[in-house]
This record gives C-alpha cells, sequence and structure tokens, in this order.
C-alpha cells in the first residue's frame, strides 16, 4: 500500500459551536500518493469545510488532519508550501492583471515565474495582460488554475474546478490533471459534476450533509449496487408478479415490456422468469450520476447506503 | 516571502497615501498662507474673546487667549485641533486593508493557501501601512513647508514640525486597533463600526472632559487617545515623549492582539 497523502480522523466540524450545525462529523479519509481523488457532494455537503480544515484555513473541533504525513495545523506552511489551491469561489484584486497576480503568488512563495506558468498560459489561451476585473468567470478561472498548478506541487486541491470553464477548456483541464498524475502529483478534486470525476479519478468520496457515506474506486463505484434490466416478453403477462422478487424494484410494465432496477444477483430474477419466453433483455450499468442519486435519495439514505462503510484503502 | 508582501502592499497603496497627504498638505497650506493677513488674527483673536474658556478649552486643547491670538496658536485651532479626525479615518481605511478587505471579498482563501504565516502577514502589512502613514504625513509636511517659506518669519517652525510628527503615533494607534478590530470580530462590517465607535468615543471623552476636567470625565479622558495627542500644547512646549511612548505602547498591544487573534481564528467564514 503507498502512503497517504491526506489523511484525515475523525475530523468534526461544526458552524455556530452547535451540536446540529455540524459541517462535517467525524471524517476518516485516506488520499494515496498519485491518484485522482474525487469528492463528490452537493452543496451544504461539507466539500469546502473539509477542504478548508485541510488548508488550515479553519479550525476543527475535533479530530485531526495530516497531509504529507504532517499535521494540518502545525506545520500548515511548510504543507502550503508542497500545494496547489484552487477555491470554489475564485476571488482576486481586482485592479490587478493576471500577470501581476501570477508574480506576486509566484514572489510569495519565493520563487520566479515559473516556466510552466507561460505553458499553462499557451495550453489553456489565457490572457494575462487583462485586468482582473475584466475576466470573465471562465477566465478567471483558468487564471486559479495557472496559480494552483504553475509550481507543480505535490498536491493540487481543487474546489470545483470546471466550474465556469467552457467544455473544451474542461478537456485541457482533464488533459492538465492526467499529465500531473503522470507526473506523481497527487489531486484532490471536489465537484458536483460527476462526469467529470468519473472521466478522470481512480477514486471517489461521497459526502451527504457532513457525513462520508463512501469511498470506492469509480470502477467499482459504477459497477456496484443496482443495474438496469430492460425485459421484452413476447406476450404482455398481467399475471407476472416481480415485486416481491430479492432484489428487483422500480418496476414499469408497459404491454410486453418491464423495466426494473435490479440489486444484487440475476438468479431471483431469471427464476422469477422460468416460466415465460423472454425475447430479449437488456441490461444497462447505471451511470455514476444515477449512483449518485441513489446515495442521496431519502429511501437509501435508511437503507442500502448504510451498508456502504467507508474503504479508504479500497485501491 | 515578507519582503514581497510588504512590497506589494506599497506598490498597491503609495499612490492613495500621497493623494490623502497632499489634500491635507493642501488644506495646511491654504491655512499656513492666509495667516498673512493679519486682519483675519485680529479678528478671530476678537471672536475668541466673546467664547467661553471651557469651549477653547474643548475645540483647542487650551484656553491661552494670548496663544491662540498667534499664527502658531492660529494653526493650533484651526489645523491640528482637528487633523487628528482626518488621520484617523486614513488610519482606519488603511487598517481594513490588513486583512479584513481580503476576508470580506474572498481573497484571503486563495492566498492563504500560499506559505504564509498569519501573524507575519499581519504585522509586515501593519509596518507597510504604518509607513505609508509616515508618508502622508511627509507629504503634509512637505505641503506646510513650502507654506511657511512663503510666509517667512510668522510661525515656529521647529514646533510646527514637531507638531507634525505627533500625529504619527495617534494614527498608528487607529490603524492597529482597527487591525486588531477586523482580526476579532471577522466581519468587516462589524470592524468598521467599533473603529467608528473607537474614534468618536475617544474624540467625545477627550472634548468633554476638558470642558470638565474636575468630573470623572477627567479621569476617564485618559482612556482616550485624543488626550495624548494633545496638539496645542505641541504647538507651544515641543513634543511630549511621554505621551508618545503611551500611544506607541497601545499600538504595539492592538497589533499583537490582532496578530494572536488571527493566527488562532477560522478564515473567511
Amino acid at each position: 500500500m503507498t502512503a497517504a497523502i491526506i489523511q484525515t480522523r475523525g475530523l468534526t466540524k461544526s458552524y455556530k459551536g452547535g451540536k446540529s450545525k455540524f459541517a462535517l462529523q467525524n471524517l476518516d479519509l485516506a488520499v494515496e500518493k498519485g491518484e485522482i481523488f474525487g469528492y463528490l457532494g452537493p452543496n451544504g455537503a461539507g466539500k469546502t469545510t473539509t477542504i478548508k480544515l485541510l488548508l488550515d484555513l479553519i479550525r476543527p473541533e475535533s479530530g485531526s488532519a495530516s497531509l504529507f504525513g504532517l499535521d494540518a495545523r502545525a506545520s500548515s506552511v511548510e504543507i502550503r508550501k508542497r500545494l496547489g489551491y484552487l477555491p470554489g469561489d475564485l476571488n482576486l484584486w481586482k485592479n490587478l492583471s493576471g500577470q501581476h497576480v501570477i508574480r506576486y503568488f509566484s514572489s510569495v512563495r519565493g520563487t520566479p515565474i515559473p516556466d510552466y506558468a507561460k505553458t499553462l498560459i499557451e495550453q489553456l489561451e489565457f490572457d494575462p495582460t487583462k485586468k482582473v476585473r475584466s475576466y470573465s468567470t471562465g477566465n478567471r478561472r483558468k487564471l486559479g488554475l495557472i496559480l494552483a498548478l504553475m509550481h507543480r506541487p505535490e498536491l493540487l486541491v481543487l474546489d470545483e474546478p470546471t466550474n465556469g470553464l467552457d467544455p473544451l477548456v474542461q478537456q485541457i483541464f482533464m488533459g492538465l490533471m492526467r499529465e500531473a498524475q503522470a507526473n506523481g502529483q497527487t489531486v484532490f478534486l471536489s465537484s458536483h459534476l460527476l462526469n467529470e470525476v468519473q472521466a478522470i479519478c481512480d477514486r471517489a468520496a461521497i459526502l451527504r450533509d457532513g457525513r462520508l457515506l463512501s469511498v470506492q474506486r469509480i470502477d467499482e463505484l459504477s459497477s456496484s449496487g443496482f443495474k438496469y434490466v430492460k425485459l421484452t416478453l413476447r406476450d404482455p403477462q398481467p399475471a407476472l408478479i416481480l415485486a416481491n422478487v430479492a432484489g428487483v424494484e422500480d418496476i414499469q410494465v408497459d404491454g410486453s415490456q418491464i423495466s426494473l432496477r435490479l440489486t444484487g444477483d440475476f438468479d431471483p430474477l431469471l427464476r422469477a422468469l422460468s416460466g415465460y419466453y423472454v425475447v430479449n433483455m437488456h441490461v444497462q450499468e447505471p451511470t455514476l450520476e444515477e449512483i449518485f442519486l441513489t446515495y442521496y435519495g431519502d429511501r437509501l439514505a435508511n437503507g442500502s447506503a448504510r451498508n456502504r462503510q467507508p474503504t479508504p484503502e479500497a485501491k | 516571502m515578507v519582503g514581497a508582501i510588504f512590497a506589494e502592499t506599497l506598490r498597491r497603496s503609495w499612490k492613495t497615501a500621497l493623494y490623502w497627504g497632499l489634500g491635507i498638505g493642501f488644506m495646511a497650506w491654504l491655512q499656513i498662507i492666509v495667516v498673512q493677513d493679519t486682519t483675519l488674527i485680529t479678528q478671530t483673536a476678537e471672536l475668541l474673546e466673546s467664547v467661553p474658556p471651557f469651549l477653547l478649552q474643548m475645540f483647542g486643547g487650551t484656553s491661552d487667549m494670548q496663544f491662540l491670538a498667534t499664527p502658531d496658536g492660529y494653526l493650533a485651532l484651526q489645523f491640528f485641533g482637528f487633523i487628528l479626525l482626518v488621520f484617523a479615518f486614513y488610519a482606519a481605511v488603511a487598517g481594513l486593508n490588513i486583512t479584513a478587505n481580503d476576508e470580506d471579498s474572498g481573497i484571503m482563501d486563495i492566498f492563504l493557501s500560499l506559505p504564509v504565516v498569519r501573524w507575519q502577514l499581519v504585522l509586515t502589512r501593519v509596518l507597510a501601512f504604518a509607513l505609508l502613514s509616515a508618508l502622508v504625513i511627509g507629504v503634509t509636511l512637505t505641503c506646510m513647508l513650502i507654506g511657511f517659506a512663503m510666509v517667512p518669519g510668522i510661525f515656529n517652525v521647529e514646533h510646527m514640525i514637531l507638531a507634525t510628527f505627533n500625529i504619527l503615533p495617534a494614527t498608528l494607534v487607529v490603524l492597529t486597533f482597527t487591525t486588531m478590530a477586523a482580526a476579532i470580530i471577522q466581519r468587516k462590517s462589524g470592524a468598521m463600526a467599533l473603529t467608528a465607535a473607537f474614534i468618536i468615543g475617544s474624540y467625545m471623552l477627550d472634548f468633554l472632559a476638558k470642558a470638565a476636567p474636575d468630573t470623572i470625565l477627567g479621569t476617564l479622558q485618559k482612556l482616550s487617545f485624543f488626550a495624548y495627542y494633545d496638539s496645542a500644547s505641541v504647538v507651544q512646549n515641543g513634543l511630549s515623549p511621554v505621551n508618545i511612548l503611551i500611544l506607541l505602547a497601545a499600538s504595539a498591544i492592538f497589533a499583537t492582539v490582532a496578530m494572536w487573534r488571527y493566527q488562532h481564528r477560522d478564515i473567511g467564514l
């Protein structure tokens, strides 16, 4: 097993100090070196709170976080030398040019502008001569990406990185992430865009109401759980009752066509169909979005989601 | 790293400081030039004779009619008597630039992801704005010196220079107090309100205590930084090292509390 670049243990943060206002509760998470880790959840799930705790911008009520094996609080300056961060809501000094901000950030890091910054400017087709106030949302995000990536940090912490980027630039971004990974960098990427996570992440954590619901490899997450099954029978079969079959849910009957969602093995379903003539059976894996919605569905909040324990060492 | 922050703070704010200095300096220059008109001084002296002594004390810091009827006294009353309020406003605006503005606009989130020690950031910016405050005073003084050169032999220039320098320690008190307020309260609007209360409260306390020095206000006056500014006394007698030390000590305390608090609290909630 490789070393964890990010490790949290029982990380808890509440706002306004009340127990009922937990922004994050008992977060146990491990992100390994060299992986692209997706951190999924809707607004208010606790993604940004986690990132701010990792960056030591805010302090936890309990629990701890370490990055590169260093305590996030005690060694925060040392840690911040080795990471690049893109906030979800990027704000910069409006009367400065992009070039000026890039130079200022480099000088605060104690370095000249890295050559890689120029490469990024070209790749992202970014005009650094304009003032920040004149940049569109997309261009501001590009500047944020340049600031986060330009010094080739060991760890990239990106909060909703493709927000506001057009599809073409999103593709460039994904290429940059793969390049970073090939370069040995680790990426911690929060998002609510499932296709983005599905496209580039190795593993993903799903967060809800400040609680970690699941950590799985993307391929496992996509293949685990349930499937959509569409059956075509030779004739309509009103007598066929599948509601009691183990693992079968959401049955929809349209004449001789039956659509359902199947969790678990096929065997109980096939046994139930044994007396009928099946013309066709189409099995479709759910998209990550559908899996995602399953996690957030109220029914599953009290049901199957409970069975999915965090598996930080799943890789 | 700290040097980069210091340089950037200066680079971004020196023009503003220059304009403040020129604006205040122009006001001072006008007051100096107008003193050439001896009729004005005579009429002012006649007017002051009809003013109750406690009002003179409140507005001019002294009820010494002989002094107030001189060009030095005129400048002490018409410029140094109120100019600290203007400098306090500059210092409050500058103090919000230490952390509050960047935090309020969300810039601090990304800026503090750089390897910056928070208390060093506060200290560096406080020092940069202290230097910029000195620049404002320096430009003001330059304008005054031009005025003095245009009306030679009228003013005690040495005392006027000292009275101008005397503005700096009290300005630093407001600068560091605003920084502390922003570090404690976190919200810019709250820091502004607290700073305004501090400035106006200090001014009123000093103002009223001068009118009624034998009441409890006379004791409480020591809590007002205006009491240690005491411009009329500086114009007459030169600087008071004790007053300057008290103001610098208060500034150091406020800055220390600000650094400690900013180092330990959550950012940008």
